[in-house]
């Protein structure tokens, strides 16, 4: 390829600022993905602290990608490409400097930090706080004013495509980024949601793909020597991008409250985006095709530029396809999606910079680029996208199946474990192209090229002289088309859906329906959002069949109106937290939030330890304020609910007769390891600290006989006042084989003649005289658990009749109580005195119910005793 | 009311593209930015595509210099 000729007044430090900005923003915003990525599958990995935390990481992992790295390397690029599409150079050099210290000292190292140090916003793509927001407006305006003003004096009648594309996106930008920044918090809820759809998909389809197409189709006829195959389908195809993509930004909340003809809408303009894609991608490939030296394979910008081409259409296609409601119902939160995300940020936005990139330091006088380098990155690069985009397309059509089956959702998470562990290699190998890539650009030949013109010369544009009438005319047109598409998307996808919803609103919402957060759980609000914690848990039930069945009732637009800003979230790593209120008591909430490994055995959630005094009964108030969050989350729909009468349960645990054989046992150990042993402990005794943490403490299964429906009757209903919740969702062969296993776990030894005290008669008289004393008046006289005073208390006290306890664990309830529960410490019993009422309530116990064949699991409900009672 | 927008938009766009097909003016105006930008990169258009025998119909069609 031949070098381009003596450029026209490019400000070459500003490149070379910029692009070397926008490498150490790559690699840093790379490093934070993958300590992200690391964390799905070693949650104890990092986290320490607040600023550690994955919340925040990722966070700034995405930020990092669309300012660090992409803006660096448009805006490096936009130095090169702009005095040669107008013949004249930037506006300011001056002002160039200002613009770098604003977007890269306050803009991303401000950003990170302050993300980093807990000022942020829970918006997708605009995680940066308010005043870091208000900074890259700033900035978006600067640049408008050092790039735009050469088109405006070039003039539109010979602006080739380029031109339009680099004019556009930083227009459209501009309008586009306070919606998804500022307006969410004005709008609460539904309404909020409408406008972040709209910048979710603006800072993708008006930012990076206009400055990525810009370079792509710059590139091409730069190193094909040869013009593109039709301006004119290029320009159908810019301005068909910014009329139809700002329409699709609903199409991220489909199934949700918002309007139906809405989602509709954005569901129509995907796949219009697709076919729009489609005529862009064609006519670049038809302008590559052109080449005839071989610069197809030899020259590696324009091998990354090409790449880029062919998986824009790809991704795009794909887009348009998860628009689909049908198939959005199925893929949607899975990291199918997020697969889609590094297919179109590294894909195609990063290839098309770095071709961008890589092309203009050939031509930049007295530096150094590395050809071999640059080879070895791309081929790296192609390799680990590809082996993460199938990866994560995997794992997402794993998640996706999973979720529409009736089992626990930490189901999912342990299948995705294997994707995600095979991720962070990919990852790897991404960061050593990355490396790679920006080693190419400090490594090599000198470019012994010289210096173009001074950046203050001007430079006549050879169409100046015409311009006539038809060139104001055009730029007015121009002008006028685009804040129309703008305007148009506005109305369409933000006004308009929250005008009917504000309607909706008014008229469904039931009277004291209004979401009214307290200090405190506001204060937790802003702790949930600060740490990214919608980033896993969505807080939107959707109306599929799936989400239904799993979370309840949909989401409807009167219960978010308190919601500033809206916390919807686009990604389900954990399970849905839209009805949280009242289904975990606060502690159990406490210890999952310390560790969550305490209660799910295998959850990948990181631990806030940092929200603790070094243990999880002693946290600090920014805990207690998130989980009073929380706790308040779906409380409006919870009190709407409650004096509505609930559906027939249906039966859902049909078992024969539980089996003991070896078996069985052993499946049931698998089951009870992967789903109780979190609170229960391996050997059933839960003394780990989770356990001792819980208020009441979790069950000692292994002390306390327990007939089998006690077990299934736990197991199905959860225990009410404690924090053992329904497992109705367990396969019923699983089911089957745990209950098999906790009642043979929980068979209770006699106690032996040679530990006996004193005689049988002897023991039954003073363990008599005992209980009559301390225990008749919760336990009741024949310890049924129905005393005089056992009502008020939740969990109720023990049935002694339905659960034998053993001598060990009776001993340690005696002595030191049951937090969380009405059972005080007795430590004032005598060891002879607590073997002695240990041998009478034996006494009292009535033996396991008969298990008949095909009895069903949901029999008449039992009062809330059984194993809840004796914790 | 999106599909109607869509629907007018992409009904202007084919008549653009009729339009365009048929006055080789006009087709020549909405070409002619490619060959600028080649100018602008200092590669004689005229001359490079004239030793490449098989350029595409639309830059045939184009006007070069104007």
């Amino acid at each position: 390829m031949k070098d381009c000729p003596t450029p026209p007044g490019i400000a070459y430090r500003l490149v070379r600022a910029h692009a070397i900005a926008a490498f150490v923003g790559l690699v840093l915003s790379a490093l934070f993905g993958l300590a992200v990525s690391i964390k799905f599958h070693a949650p104890g990995f990092l986290g320490a602290h607040g600023w550690d935390t994955w919340g925040r990481l990722r966070y700034d992992h995405t930020q990092g990608i669309l300012y660090a790295w992409l803006g660096n390397a448009f805006i490096a690029f936009l130095y090169y490409a702009v005095p040669f599409l107008t013949r004249r150079p930037v506006t300011s050099p001056r002002l160039g400097w200002i613009i770098f210290w604003i977007w890269n000292a306050i803009a991303v190292v401000g950003g990170w930090s302050l993300v980093l140090a807990g000022s942020s916003q829970p918006l997708e793509w605009a995680e940066f706080p308010l005043i870091i927001a208000a900074v890259i407006e700033l900035s978006l305006f600067l640049l408008i004013l050092q790039f735009g003003l050469p088109f405006l004096k070039c003039g539109a009648s010979e602006l080739y495509v380029s031109g339009w594309y680099l004019l556009g996106g930083l227009t459209f930008t501009f309008l586009a980024y306070p919606v998804g920044n500022l307006i969410p918090h004005l709008l609460p809820g539904v309404m909020g949601a409408a406008f972040s759809g709209l910048w979710i998909h603006d800072a993708v389809g008006v930012f990076i793909t206009p400055l990525a197409t810009a370079i792509a189709y710059f590139v091409i006829p730069a190193v094909t020597r040869k013009p593109i195959y039709s301006h004119f389908y290029s320009m159908i195809g810019f301005w068909l991008l910014f009329l139809v993509y700002p329409l699709n930004g609903i199409h991220h909340y489909v199934y949700s409250a918002l309007p139906m003809s809405a989602q509709h809408a954005s569901e129509i303009a995907s796949i219009y985006q697709g076919i729009d894609v489609i005529l862009v991608v064609t006519n670049l490939l038809l302008s590559i095709a052109i080449a005839r030296d071989g610069a197809v394979v030899t020259d590696i910008p324009l091998r990354f530029v090409w790449t880029s081409v062919v998986l824009y259409l790809i991704v795009s296609i794909q887009g348009s396809v998860q628009a689909v409601m049908a198939f959005n119902s199925f893929i949607h939160f899975t990291d199918w999606v997020i697969g889609h995300s590094h297919l179109a940020m590294i894909g195609f936005a990063s290839f098309a910079a770095m071709g961008g990139l890589a092309h203009l330091w050939k031509n930049i006088p007295g530096v150094r680029s590395n050809r071999r380098a640059l080879a070895w990155s791309y081929w790296l690069l192609v390799i680990g996208l590809g082996l993460m985009v199938l990866d994560l397309t995997g794992a997402g059509l794993v998640q996706a199946d999973l979720w529409q089956q009736h089992l626990p959702w930490i189901e999912s998470v342990r299948s995705s474990r294997p994707y995600w562990v095979f991720r962070t290699v990919d990852g790897c190998l991404l960061l050593a192209g990355f490396v790679v890539f920006g080693a190419s650009f400090f490594t090599g030949e000198l470019n012994h090229a010289t210096e173009g013109p001074s950046t203050d010369q001007e430079y006549p544009a050879p169409s100046e002289k015409r311009a006539d009438l038809w060139i104001s005319t055009a730029n007015g047109a121009t002008f006028g088309a685009g804040l129309g598409f703008f305007v148009i998307s506005f109305l369409a996808l933000g006004v308009v859906p929250a005008i009917h919803l504000h309607e909706r609103i008014a008229r469904t919402t039931p009277a004291g329906g209004r979401m009214q957060l307290t200090a405190q759980e506001k204060h937790g609000q802003g702790i949930y959002a600060r740490n990214g914690c919608a980033y896993c848990h969505t807080e939107q039930v959707r109306f599929t069949p799936a989400d239904e069945w799993r979370f309840g009732h949909p989401t409807e637009a009167w219960e978010t109106q308190g919601e500033y800003p809206q916390m919807w979230g686009t990604r389900r790593i954990g399970p849905d937290l839209a009805r949280e209120s009242g289904k975990r008591p606060k502690d159990w909430q406490l210890v999952h939030l310390y560790n969550p490994r305490y209660v799910v055995a295998d959850s990948m959630m990181p631990g806030y330890k940092w929200l603790f005094h070094g243990d999880p009964t002693k946290p600090s108030q920014d805990a207690l304020d998130l989980v009073a969050y929380l706790e308040s989350l779906g409380r409006p729909a919870l009190q709407e609910s409650a004096g509505k009468a609930l559906p027939p349960q249906l039966d859902l645990h049909y078992l024969t007769a539980i089996s003991q054989s070896a078996d069985d046992l052993e499946e049931g150990r698998a089951v009870y390891l992967a789903n109780c042993a979190g609170c229960h402990g391996e050997d059933g005794q839960a003394t780990s600290p989770g356990a001792r943490s819980l208020r009441p403490v979790a069950f000692n299964l292994a002390g306390f006989g327990l007939p089998p429906d006690a077990v299934r009757h736990a197991l199905e209903y959860g225990v009410p006042g404690t924090a053992m919740p329904s497992w109705d969702d367990l396969p019923n062969s699983q089911f089957k084989a745990v209950v098999g296993y906790v009642v043979a776990l929980s068979r209770t030894p006699d106690l032996q003649p040679g530990e006996q005290w004193t005689s049988t008669q002897r023991l039954m008289i003073a363990g008599q005289r005992i209980f009559d004393t301390h225990c008749v008046r919760c336990h009741g006289a024949t310890g049924g658990g129905n005393g005089p005073e056992a009502v008020q208390y939740q969990p109720r006290p023990a049935n002694f009749q339905a659960m034998r306890l053993s001598y060990d664990g009776a001993a340690r309830v005696i002595h030191e109580g049951v937090p969380g529960s009405g059972m005080p410490a007795w430590p004032l019993l005598t060891p002879a005195e607590t073997q002695a009422v240990t041998y009478y309530m034996r006494s009292l116990y009535q033996g396991p119910l008969p298990v008949s064949a095909s009895t069903s699991v949901r029999g008449p409900a039992q009062p809330a005793s059984g194993m809840g009672a004796m914790q | 009311m999106i599909a109607w927008l869509i629907g007018i938009i992409t009904l202007i766009l084919l008549l653009l593209i009729v339009w365009q097909r048929r006055s080789k003016t006009i087709k020549d105006r909405f070409e002619n930015p490619k060959f600028q930008f080649l100018r602008n990169l200092g590669i004689n258009s005229m001359t490079e595509q004239h030793s490449q025998p098989d350029v595409s119909e639309e830059n045939n069609h184009a006007k070069p210099n104007s």
